[in-house]
């Protein structure tokens, strides 16, 4: 039920998340994601606020 | 301790004060290291000091996807998870604020300490629980 570790990514998704990590270094970052290599954006949490990003790593901040 | 339903959570998904709807209401899940109690209703409730991490928003969470009353939802990461071991992940709906955020159910796993690392939550394939 728990692993270390990411659920796999795209590498440009992985390069996004951890931009988004590096942005915003004190906060709560989380993403989710069905099963490995499932394709469509990927939703990332920092904090409150809701990111997606897409296969190509472009990140879009939702609208709360 | 088996992973259960919280009593208080099964009130509030047949209709009590919050009325829990999984179609539109925010969940997240939250590590915790501390014990099960019958009398917790609220992410409140819980010993702060027992709360290692939680999560952002859990994303597709369904009702009746998998199965007739099933509720299931993404696997989800949550990065950088570091603090001392915990026994539970707890899942919850998120209503901003503590005092009203239900806690729904409870999950045993084998104790899990921390590195620091990123840590991922695998759902079973037949969903979080059931309430068929």
């Amino acid at each position: 039920m728990l692993q270390e570790g990411r659920l796999p990514l795209l590498a440009a998704e992985h390069d996004a998340v951890d931009k988004l990590i590096a942005k915003h270094p004190d906060a709560a970052v989380s993403f989710s994601r069905r099963d490995p290599g499932e394709t469509g954006p990927l939703v990332v949490s920092v904090d409150e606020a809701t990111y997606t990003v897409a296969a190509d790593g472009k990140t879009r901040k939702k609208a709360n | 301790m088996a992973s259960q339903l919280y009593a208080q959570g099964a009130n509030h998904i047949l209709g009590k004060s919050t009325q829990i709807d999984f179609a539109t209401d925010t969940f997240k899940i939250l590590f915790y290291s501390s014990s099960y109690s019958s009398a917790h209703e609220f992410v409140s409730d819980l010993t702060g000091g027992s709360i290692i991490a939680r999560s952002g928003s859990l994303s597709g969470v369904t009702l009746g996807s998998v199965a007739a009353g099933v509720i299931d939802a993404n696997d989800i990461t949550v990065t950088a998870v570091s603090g001392s071991a915990f026994t539970h992940v707890i899942l919850y709906k998120d209503t901003g604020s503590d005092s009203t955020s239900p806690l729904i159910a409870i999950f045993d796993i084998s104790s899990f300490t921390p590195t620091g690392a990123d840590i991922s939550v695998i759902w079973n394939a037949s969903g979080l629980f059931s309430i068929a």
